[in-house]
């Protein structure tokens, strides 16, 4: 999703893909995993995988400041392991997906830390609400996936955010609000 | 303390139920009987406002924000119909029956096959709310606590059908309303006073409303289901007229006869979801 794109754009912004320059890297769904985790109960934290995200990623190592990321994810991917919780969170009072069957994200800051890491600062839209999320975004490697020859870029991302400041506040405290994103991806050009 | 921090639905039916007695108590010390008539509107936006943690934001975006709208709206609606007095109260149920589907719907109007699930829940909706308003009114020998009744009686009703139909926040709604009015109701057995329409029609419109979001926009509604609580706001004035005269002119017996024949669909409801539907319980 969005922070997958994020991811690449901070690592664009770290300059630490030596080998890239001025491009655009499509996000490979296959290899790009959204996670989150909602406290339920206080007893543990229950884990949501969106299993459908696409977009791109632009970024001159040179100039990181410059990088672009755009992240679009399918809320109607959503999965829990838990047939009937994915149908309620589908629904009308949580994602939605029936009139909002997008969630994105637009990388708008891209700050470097080390040649490693780094944080993407973007714009999260999620039922028609735009706020600022902030991912810690991991480099992971750079080069040439050996599977199928593709120039590719891999990054982890974590953050988190609060789900009312989307307007989700259902089942607040019982279900948390606070919501952490791990994200895993690969993209390739 | 412990049952509230662990159930989730605790706090809306506490909400409810104080609600629902400050009208009474607002009530008996005014005697203004337009309190009486808001009382179940305002116990359900109050239910949905605990159960949704919010005011939703004006103008609504998403179905869930806008039940609250919808039964802001029948209610304000239907009081200002009620004062001009113009229009039979059949045309305020069917009224507020259009405005919740199209509205919840609108969004969904240009996808294939929208118009079934829209028209039926019109129509059903219509039904239904005429049918929970008409047994409050003289016509069918009914009162206010009557037409409160088989208000709590359908929100019953409607809480494993939400349930089922993937959506366990509209339980909470539900069950809220269904002490709130019933409390309302109790209150209110002897005094055989007549409620204004926006009694039933605007906490039945955001009723509704909950309805049409897993009728229209997802379509996971139980037709059956959706079919027995339209018709189940009927079982109430005809099972009191199948009581013998004696007991007929008993209110309580009466209010308690027309509320349990309003919920006596409630089993057949809950075998039909699980007969055709996975358990949302796991």
């Amino acid at each position: 999703m969005r922070p997958l794109s994020i991811a690449f754009a901070s690592v664009a912004a770290l300059g630490a893909v030596s080998t890239a320059s001025a491009a655009d890297y499509k996000i490979d769904p296959s290899h790009t995993h959204v996670l989150f985790l909602v406290n339920h109960l206080g007893f543990s934290n229950m884990i949501g995988l969106f299993g459908e995200t696409t977009g791109t990623i632009g970024f001159d190592p040179a100039t990181p400041a410059a990088s672009k990321l755009k992240v679009d994810v399918k809320t109607g991917s959503l999965q829990t392991q838990f047939a009937p919780r994915d149908v309620d969170l589908k629904g009308a009072d949580w994602f939605n997906v029936a009139e909002f069957p997008d969630m994105t994200f637009v990388g708008k800051t891209f700050t470097k830390k080390d040649d490693k890491s780094g944080q993407v600062t973007g714009d999260l839209t999620l039922l028609g609400v735009t706020k600022p999320v902030t991912l810690d975004v991991a480099f992971n490697k750079a080069g040439v996936r050996p599977t199928d020859k593709a120039d590719t870029v891999g990054f982890s991302a974590r953050g988190s955010l609060n789900r009312s400041d989307f307007g989700l506040k259902t089942f607040i405290p019982y279900i948390g609000d606070k919501v952490d994103l791990i994200i895993e991806t690969e993209a390739t050009r | 303390m412990d049952l509230i921090v662990n159930n989730p639905f605790v706090p809306v039916l506490a909400a409810s139920l104080v609600t629902a007695l400050a009208f009474v108590a607002a009530q008996r010390i005014t005697g203004w009987s337009w309190a009486a008539t808001l009382a179940a509107p305002v116990v359900f936006l109050v239910a949905y406002v605990v159960t949704y943690q919010k005011i939703p934001p004006f103008p609504p975006a998403g179905a869930a924000n806008k039940i609250f709208w919808i039964a802001l709206v029948a209610t304000l609606g239907a009081m200002a119909l009620d004062a001009l007095d113009r229009l039979p109260r059949w045309v305020f149920a069917v009224l507020a029956a259009l405005l919740a589907a199209l509205w919840i719907g609108w969004g969904k109007i240009g996808d294939e096959g929208a118009w079934l699930p829209l028209l039926t829940m019109i129509a059903l909706g219509g039904l239904a709310l005429w049918g929970l308003d008409r047994a409050g009114t003289p016509a069918t020998g009914g009162d206010g606590a009557r037409a409160l009744a088989g208000l709590a009686a359908i929100s019953g009703l409607a809480a494993p059908t939400l349930l089922f139909g993937g959506s366990s926040t509209g339980v909470g709604l539900c069950l809220g309303l269904a002490l709130g009015a019933a409390a309302l109701s109790l209150a209110q057995v002897r005094s055989r006073r007549v409620l204004g329409p926006a009694a039933v029609l605007g906490a039945g419109a955001g009723l509704l409303a909950a309805l049409d979001t897993i009728a229209v926009v997802t379509r996971r509604a139980d037709p059956f289901a959706l079919a027995l609580i339209a018709l189940a706001p009927f079982l109430g004035p005809w099972a009191v007229r199948l009581l013998p005269p004696a007991f007929r002119s008993r209110p309580v017996v009466a209010w308690m006869v027309s509320g349990l024949a309003t919920l006596s669909p409630l089993p057949v409801i809950v075998a039909l979801l699980f007969l055709r539907h996975d358990s949302p319980l796991g």
